[in-house]
């Protein structure tokens, strides 16, 4: 008896499993690929959309600009379907035709940010050709950590990075673009994203200067909170704005942040969609899904960022701030930057 | 092998035990720091748990991370390790310059920085309009790892000579004969050196890893990633559980050999 | 060579010889060289411009910065292959020198660290040797320094001692495995002879343990060499190597002509160093 059931069982089961496997296939066709920053795809939204859609979702995390681009230009945008850039980076990968603009009928929450993110033709780099290639997501300044214990009285401008009271006891972040950007500021000129060959080397000679000030450079929020509690340092400037002064406030750290009275260069990260893409729906759901009000409060609790739905204290009113643009020349700006770093 | 005077041998073993404070020194921390709280980065060494292999057992990304690193690592190992020891035997087969091209050929993307293998390979596969997965993965590490292989095969077929090989076939063997009966049971503990290292080197293979993975993770992936954000304490779990795997795995694979083992008798 | 008499000619080789010419050109080749090529082209206004022709190689030698990293970077590496071979031989002799399987044992010990990850370890080093690490708490409780000292951290000395500490396996094994493979007959000749013990050790030992040596230096060389990333953060402010040159062409400075024209630079080197290593070895056998 027990032969015939099993066999019956088998028999039955065999005939079913090509209707299994389609519609498993199916199911597991609808895939979404995303790359983000730390923070900006957490487990628990990941898995709130997956069951939401029905779909399966798998994050790529990574730490700088020149990872997305060498993977995204690497495969000519086929590894993956949505990822998060900031507005003035975005411009090289709408050039390389590299994203697939947006539709915004179907991202009805983006009629619901803050009012300053809504029109978007406001929003410097996201649309062109009248097309929007890019949805703003959460944004933040680059200013100044100083440790308020050694630092007195305290500190308004950049120009404390260069004072030899501080030799040893400062952290700069390794990025060319920014540290020219921000020294342009200091030198009062007003547009650091354009800067003359001149300007360009005048501004090289500061930071040899600069560097030869510094106890050593960080790429990552974490790495500079464990130079900061393994080493005696004071002044740090902060490239990733509220998300370290967090990281460091909970750690025990007696600091506070300032945004530089020159100018603080500012960023806006948003949400693009690569040129191979491969369900446009799907992806479109991701990103309507992360402008939710609750998401984006989630977002500020956490990192500390700036979000686009929910209005936040993260940067003052007084304070002057310089969103990033597209520099005039990526190359050369790596190539300077190369030069100071290997300077003795 | 040798015997050597008191004085040498206190010498040798002080040395010995320096080099090992060294290499396993930088581990205590995190090892340690897993049976305790860990509050925003900080340890509570006053308040011992096991919290953090909690962390580690409900953190399904680390283990399929953890699980693929290990995937990649035994399969990039073996292919490494057969196709390795196949070149091996045709350059040691003759003389030619086209061997001597086969040779760099192997050797090339172990001595090019990882980012080039890596970059170079994901626009190959890209051309070809193969997938990123952990197919590529695997391919890009047993690419790099395979100069390893090769050589240490290598030198151990030039060590062996050719008389070995010689004799057998005069004493009448064919070709497979002599090649399982011979050479295989010299090349063992060559192979098996060349395999550990193998692993250990794909084990903590991040670059070429990054480039051509897609959506895949492995360890040094997600460890590359957490390096934004902080490690979490489930990472020392991880560590301190590695450890102690290795070594069970050590002992039980030393017990398989009898104590008096010498593998040159 | 496990090919003799007429089966030299036979099936089995040729497939051998097939395979063994297929798989790197495919693999390896193909990929590798058509994007070393790239280092004939050269980058306009973000986008590569496939024009011929060897700008980025005469920029190597013209530009001021590249030649004198490279040496420095070439030199650091030479002592990092230096430092761990000569710290490494001993332990491997002392490792050969056990009885039984207690030498495996020991041996697979210091296999093992290789497991654990490096990213791990480079952080685990810096926060030791940092201003508030153990390192320096250890000083200042013994009393052999007054006051935190900046010497062993965000230094090239720190980047030597940290790489030298991560690739110190590598350089045992090798050694370990030629000093196994010494025949202990040849040892006990020597004695029977009448040779002391550092006179068998110079005459035998060392001569025959010589490929394993230079076996290791190549491996840590290498490796050493294509580490950007302890440089990076145990280096401080003079941690900058060719490697990061290199690696900075790939993000979005985008310049991966030059990029390749570097990395093509650097193997050529390696191969040199790997040569002139190999020479050595055939002299002094």
């Amino acid at each position: 008896m027990t032969m015939n059931i099993n066999r019956r069982t088998a028999l039955g089961l065999a005939l079913a499993a090509p209707a299994i496997l389609r519609s498993s296939r199916a199911f597991a066709a609808k895939e979404l690929r995303i790359m983000a920053w730390q923070g900006y795809a957490d487990d628990d939204w990941v898995k709130e959309f997956q069951e939401q859609t029905g779909s399966t979702a798998k994050v790529v995390f990574i730490g700088t600009d020149d990872e997305i681009w060498a993977k995204i230009k690497g495969s000519e945008g086929k590894d993956f379907d949505v990822f998060a850039v900031n507005t003035a980076q975005l411009q090289r990968y709408i050039d390389g035709k590299l994203t697939t603009p947006h539709d915004l009928a179907k991202l009805p929450n983006q009629k619901d940010v803050l009012p300053r993110f809504r029109d978007l033709s406001k929003v410097k780099g996201v649309i062109r050709d009248g097309k929007v290639h890019a949805i703003p997501f959460c944004f933040d300044s680059i200013g100044l950590i100083y440790d308020k214990d050694k630092v007195n009285p305290a500190p308004d401008s950049f120009e404390i990075l260069w004072d030899p009271k501080y030799q040893g006891k400062i952290l700069a972040y390794d990025n060319g673009e920014h540290n020219f950007s921000f020294t342009a500021l200091t030198l009062g000129i007003e547009d650091p994203f354009h800067l003359t060959d001149e300007q360009l080397t005048k501004i090289k000679d500061k930071l040899i200067k600069l560097k030869q000030n510094i106890l050593s450079f960080y790429t990552t929020p974490d790495e500079a909170l464990q130079l900061y509690k393994n080493n005696d340092v004071a002044l740090i400037w902060a490239n990733y704005g509220q998300q370290q002064v967090k990281a460091m406030k909970d750690a025990g750290a007696n600091i506070e942040y300032v945004n530089p009275k020159e100018g603080a260069l500012a960023w806006l990260d948003t949400w693009a969609m690569t040129s191979g893409v491969q369900d446009f729906d799907l992806a479109e759901a991701w990103v309507n899904f992360l402008l939710q009000k609750k998401i984006g409060q989630q977002l500020s609790e956490r990192t500390g960022f700036g979000n686009t739905v929910v209005e936040t204290g993260s940067a003052s009113a007084n304070d002057k701030l310089v969103w990033l643009d597209f520099v005039e020349d990526p190359t050369k700006r790596s190539d300077l930057w190369n030069e100071i770093k290997a300077q003795p | 092998m040798m015997r050597i005077s008191p004085l040498a041998t206190i010498s040798l073993l002080t040395l010995t035990g320096v080099v090992f404070l060294l290499l396993y020194g930088p581990l205590v921390v995190p090892i340690a720091s897993s049976f305790f709280d860990v509050a925003h980065g900080n340890v509570q060494w006053d308040q011992p748990s096991l919290s953090s292999y909690a962390q580690l057992a409900a953190n399904d990304g680390i283990i399929t991370a953890f699980k693929n690193t290990l995937l990649v690592g035994f399969s990039a190992s073996f292919l490494a390790l057969v196709c390795g020891t196949l070149l091996a035997l045709h350059y040691c087969s003759g003389r030619s310059l086209a061997r001597e091209a086969m040779q760099f050929g192997v050797y090339l993307p172990f001595l090019m920085p990882p980012i080039i293998t890596g970059l170079s390979l994901l626009i190959f596969f890209r051309e070809l309009g193969v997938p990123r997965s952990l197919i590529t993965v695997i391919a890009g590490h047993t690419i790099f790892v395979q100069a390893l292989c090769y050589r240490t095969v290598v030198l151990r077929l030039q060590s062996l000579g050719s008389s070995l090989v010689e004799a057998s076939t005069d004493l009448g063997a064919s070709a497979w004969q002599t090649m399982f009966h011979i050479l295989l049971p010299n090349l063992t503990s060559t192979l098996i050196g060349a395999g550990v290292l193998s692993f250990a080197l794909s084990f903590d293979e991040t670059m070429i890893t990054l480039l051509v993975t897609g959506t895949d993770s492995t360890l040094p992936i997600r460890l590359w990633a957490m390096m934004r954000l902080g490690f979490t304490p489930d990472i020392n779990a991880l560590v301190a559980l590695i450890l102690l795997l290795t070594f069970v795995l050590c002992i039980l694979v030393i017990r398989q050999f009898p104590s008096e083992f010498d593998s040159q008798g | 060579m496990i090919f003799v008499g007429s089966a030299r000619t036979g099936l089995w080789p040729r497939a051998l010889a097939a395979f063994a010419y297929a798989l790197p050109v495919i693999v390896i080749a193909l990929p590798l060289f058509s994007f070393l090529s790239y280092s004939f082209f050269r980058v306009d206004n973000g986008e590569i411009v496939r024009d011929l022709g060897l700008f980025n190689y005469r920029r190597f030698f013209t530009d001021a910065i590249f030649i004198p990293v490279l040496l420095q970077t070439c030199i650091l590496c030479l002592a990092v292959a230096g430092l761990a071979t000569l710290i490494g031989y001993p332990v491997a002799f002392q490792l050969a020198n056990l009885k039984g399987r207690r030498r495996y044992f020991l041996l697979l010990l210091v296999l093992v660290p290789l497991l654990m990850s490096y990213i791990i370890k480079i952080y685990a080093i810096r926060s030791i040797l940092g201003g508030n690490g153990f390192l320096n708490r250890f000083l200042l409780w013994a009393g052999f320094i007054t006051q935190p000292s900046s010497l062993f951290v965000f230094n090239l000395n720190a980047v030597l001692l940290t790489l030298t500490i991560l690739l110190i396996p590598f350089a045992i094994l090798p050694i370990f495995l030629s000093l196994e493979r010494i025949p202990k007959s040849l040892i006990e000749a020597s004695n029977d002879l009448g040779a002391t013990n550092l006179q068998t050790f110079r005459w035998i030992v060392l001569p025959l343990s010589l490929p394993g040596i230079v076996t290791a230096s190549t491996f840590v060389f290498v490796l050493a060499i294509g580490d950007f990333l302890t440089p990076q953060m145990v280096g401080g402010q003079s941690g900058f190597t060719f490697g990061r040159i290199i690696y900075s062409q790939f993000g979005t400075a985008f310049n991966w002509p030059f990029g390749s024209a570097l990395a093509a630079i650097l193997t050529f080197v390696i191969v040199i160093v790997i040569g002139l290593g190999n020479r050595l070895e055939r002299r002094w056998l």
